[in-house]
C-alpha cells in the first residue's frame, strides 16, 4: 500500500517508526544516488545518506510545503554531503574558462551511457570537480551561489567546473571509442 | 540523473533506527532526571512542611506564664487576682493578726493588725480586704496606704483564722506549685469563625414514585377526547390493557460552593448552593403516535399533562396509541440551597461533625430520552403546566468528617442521607415522587477569621 507524502510527513512528525522507514524505504535510492555522485567510496556515501536522513526525521517538523518533499530531502542530502567534502576540497587555482581546449570537437555522445556508467565517471571525477560538477550541472547551482555556498570565487567555481567538463569528455570519449572498436569487432 | 536510484545497504536503515532509538533513550533519560529532581524536591518539601507544621503546633499548644509580678513585691497598686505563691516560712516578716471577721454585701472582709517584731500588735485594723481565698494565701491591702500585706498561710492556720465551713465561697486552699497557671493564664487559641469551600458529591436517588392511575383512558390523559379523531371508546376503552408505569433508581451527582461560621466552639451553622442532577428510569408501556410525527411520544403520567403536547395531539388528525414497553432515561436538574447546623464531637487535626438540616431545591427540569431514536425526548419543565413543584424540601443529615492539611486548609469527606419533606409533584399530579438516597461528599475548606 503505497503511502503519500503527506501522510508519512504527519507520521514521521508524530516519531512512529514505521512511518520513518516507510519514506525512507521511497526515497532511499533515489538520495543513495545522489550521495553516490558526492562521495568516492561507498561507506563514504552510506555515512552521508545515513546523516541526511537523521537530519531529515529530526527536522521534518519544521519541512514547509512549499516544495515537493523529494526536493526539501535532497537539498540536506547534498548539504550533508558538501559539509563531508568540504575538509577534502583541494581546488585549482582560477583559471580562465576560454583557456581550456576540449579535446574532442565535436560534441559528446553520452546517449550510450547509463546513469550507473555516467555516475561512476562523476565519481572518479577530482573531489573539488566532482563537487562543484554536480552542484551546477546537476543540482543547478549558479556558480555565484557554489562560490558562497562553498567559500570560494566564482572563478574558482568555473574553471572546476571546465576542468570536470573536460575530464569527462575525455573519459566519455574513451569509451566510446572502446564500444565502437569492439562494434567494430562484430 | 534525478530518476536514478541506487539501493543503499541495508546497513544504513539499521545504523539509522539505532541512531533515531537512542535519540529517543537520551530524551527519556533527560525527562527522568528532571522528574527525579522533581519528585526529590517534592519529598524534601513535604518534609519540610511536616516538620515545620509539628513544631509550629507544638509551639502553639504551650500555655503561656500567668502574669509576672514581683514575688516579693506585689503591686500595691493593682487589685489583680493573679497570686504567685513561693514557698515561704509561716511567719513572714511581718506578722498579723487577725482581729475580726465579717460580711457584707462585698463579701467577707477581715481585719488584721501588724505586729511588730515581739509580736504584739501595734496597728489595729490596717488591713481590711482579704484576696484570693483559692491559694494558702492572704493578701490584704490597706486602701489608704494601698500598702499591701501579703504572706503565706497553710491552710491549718487558715482553719484557725478563718471559719471555711461558714464562707463556702473560701474555696479549699491548695498547696501550689511554685508556679501556678492562674485563671487567666492558659491563652485562648484564636480560633477561625467563617469558612467556604467547594463540595461535590454522587450518591443515589430513588425517586420514590407512586403512580395516580393505571387506566389508559382518555380523561386521564388530560386531553379533550374530541381531539382525537378516532372515537375514544373505538382507540381506548376499559378493555384496553392498563398503564404500567414506573420509575427505577439511579444516581445523582452534585456540586456548588459551601460556607458557613463557627457559633461556638463546637456549634456550627453551614449553607450553600449546589447543583445537582438526579439520573432515573422511567418505565411505561404506552406511547403515542400520529400520521403525521416520525417519532412516537411515551404516555407517561410526566407528559400526559403537557400543555405543549395535548396542543399538538389536538391538532393531528389521526393519533394512535402504541402498547409497548419503553424505558426512558429520567434526568432531574435542581439548584439546592442546604441549610444546616452542626456539631463537633472531635475537634483535632482531625475533625468530626454531626450535621442536620433542611435543603430547599429549586426544580429546574427534567428531561426523558430514550435509547431508541424513534422515541422522542420530552422536556418537562417547571411552571404553571408542570406536574412538579418549584420549591421542594428536604431534611439532610450527615456525618462530616475532616482533615486539616494546612494552616486553614481541611479537606472534608461526608456520607449523608437525604428524603424529600414534601412530594417533588404537585398536589393535582397524577403521580408522586418523595426522593431519598445515601450520598457522598467531598471537598475543600478554607477556614478564616
Amino acid at each position: 500500500m503505497a503511502f503519500s507524502d503527506e501522510e508519512l510527513i504527519e507520521g514521521c512528525c508524530k516519531g512512529e517508526r514505521s512511518a520513518q522507514q516507510k519514506l525512507y524505504d521511497k526515497y532511499s535510492g533515489q538520495m543513495y544516488a545522489v550521495a553516490l555522485r558526492y562521495s568516492k567510496m561507498q561507506q563514504e556515501a552510506e555515512d552521508i545518506l545515513q546523516e541526511a536522513f537523521l537530519k531529515v526525521f529530526q527536522n521534518v517538523k519544521n519541512f514547509r510545503k512549499d516544495s515537493s518533499l523529494v526536493y526539501w530531502i535532497k537539498r540536506i542530502v547534498v548539504n550533508t554531503a558538501l559539509n563531508h567534502q568540504r575538509s577534502k576540497l583541494y581546488l585549482y587555482p582560477m583559471v580562465d574558462v576560454s583557456d581550456l581546449k576540449s579535446r574532442f570537437t565535436e560534441e559528446m555522445t553520452i546517449s550510450n551511457f547509463n546513469h550507473k556508467e555516467l555516475l561512476e565517471l562523476i565519481r572518479e571525477l577530482p573531489s573539488g570537480c566532482q563537487v562543484i560538477f554536480n552542484l551546477y550541472a546537476i543540482e543547478g547551482y549558479k556558480h555565484h551561489e557554489i562560490a558562497d555556498t562553498l567559500n570560494i570565487s566564482e572563478g574558482t567555481s568555473k574553471s572546476q567546473y571546465a576542468r570536470a567538463k573536460s575530464l569527462l569528455k575525455e573519459w566519455i570519449g574513451k569509451r566510446n571509442e572502446i564500444n565502437y572498436d569492439r562494434a567494430g569487432e562484430f | 540523473m534525478d530518476g536514478a536510484n541506487v539501493p543503499p545497504p541495508s546497513s544504513v536503515w539499521e545504523n539509522i533506527d539505532h541512531d533515531l532509538t537512542f535519540a529517543e533513550l537520551k530524551v527519556y533519560k533527560s525527562k527522568t532526571i528532571i522528574y527525579r529532581w522533581a519528585v526529590a524536591a517534592v519529598v524534601l518539601i513535604a518534609a519540610s512542611f511536616g516538620i515545620w507544621q509539628y513544631l509550629y503546633f507544638q509551639e502553639q499548644m504551650k500555655y503561656a506564664l500567668s502574669q509576672s509580678i514581683e514575688v516579693d513585691k506585689p503591686d500595691p497598686q493593682s487589685n489583680f487576682a493573679y497570686r504567685i505563691d513561693i514557698p515561704r516560712n509561716r511567719q513572714s516578716q511581718h506578722s498579723y493578726s487577725r482581729l475580726s471577721g465579717e460580711s457584707d454585701a462585698t463579701g467577707p472582709s477581715y481585719s488584721f493588725s501588724k505586729n511588730n517584731e515581739s509580736g504584739v500588735a501595734t496597728n489595729q485594723a490596717l488591713f481590711t480586704k482579704v484576696e484570693d481565698q483559692n491559694s494558702a494565701a492572704l493578701m490584704a491591702m490597706n486602701d489608704d496606704t494601698k500598702e499591701v500585706a501579703w504572706d503565706t498561710w497553710l491552710v491549718d492556720n487558715l482553719k484557725g483564722l478563718i471559719d471555711l465551713e461558714d464562707h463556702t465561697e473560701f474555696a479549699k486552699p491548695k498547696k501550689k506549685p511554685v508556679y501556678h497557671y492562674g485563671a487567666t493564664s492558659k491563652k485562648e487559641k484564636e480560633e477561625n469563625k467563617y469558612f467556604a469551600g467547594l463540595r461535590m458529591g454522587s450518591g443515589a436517588f430513588d425517586p420514590n414514585y407512586q403512580s395516580g392511575g393505571n387506566s389508559l383512558l382518555a380523561t386521564n390523559l388530560n386531553v379533550n377526547p374530541a381531539a382525537f379523531s378516532l372515537a375514544d371508546n373505538e382507540a381506548i376503552d376499559t378493555s384496553s390493557p392498563n398503564v404500567r408505569e414506573g420509575m427505577q433508581a439511579g444516581q445523582t451527582i452534585s456540586m456548588g460552593l459551601n460556607f458557613g461560621m463557627k457559633l461556638n466552639d463546637r456549634w456550627s451553622l453551614q449553607s450553600g448552593v449546589q447543583y445537582a442532577r438526579a439520573d432515573a428510569t422511567t418505565q411505561t408501556n404506552v406511547v403515542i403516535q400520529t400520521s403525521k410525527w416520525q417519532e412516537v411520544i411515551p404516555a407517561t403520567s410526566q407528559v400526559r399533562g403537557n400543555q405543549q403536547l395535548e396542543s399538538a395531539v389536538r391538532r393531528e388528525q389521526i393519533v394512535e396509541y402504541d402498547y409497548r414497553d419503553v424505558n426512558l432515561n429520567n434526568q432531574f436538574q435542581f439548584t439546592s440551597v442546604p441549610v444546616t447546623a452542626g456539631y463537633m464531637l472531635i475537634k483535632q487535626k482531625f475533625t468530626l461533625e454531626l450535621n442536620a438540616g433542611i435543603v430547599t431545591n429549586m426544580y429546574m427540569g427534567n428531561r426523558l430520552s430514550g435509547d431508541d431514536s424513534e422515541i422522542a425526548n420530552v422536556t418537562v419543565g417547571p411552571g404553571d403546566q408542570s406536574p412538579y413543584r418549584q420549591f421542594s424540601f428536604s431534611g439532610l443529615a450527615g456525618v462530616e468528617m475532616g482533615y486539616r492539611f494546612l494552616k486553614n486548609f481541611n479537606f472534608i469527606i461526608e456520607p449523608n442521607y437525604r428524603r424529600a419533606i414534601n412530594s417533588l409533584t404537585k398536589d393535582n399530579s397524577t403521580f408522586s415522587s418523595s426522593p431519598s438516597g445515601f450520598g457522598v461528599m467531598t471537598g475543600i475548606r478554607y477556614n478564616f477569621k
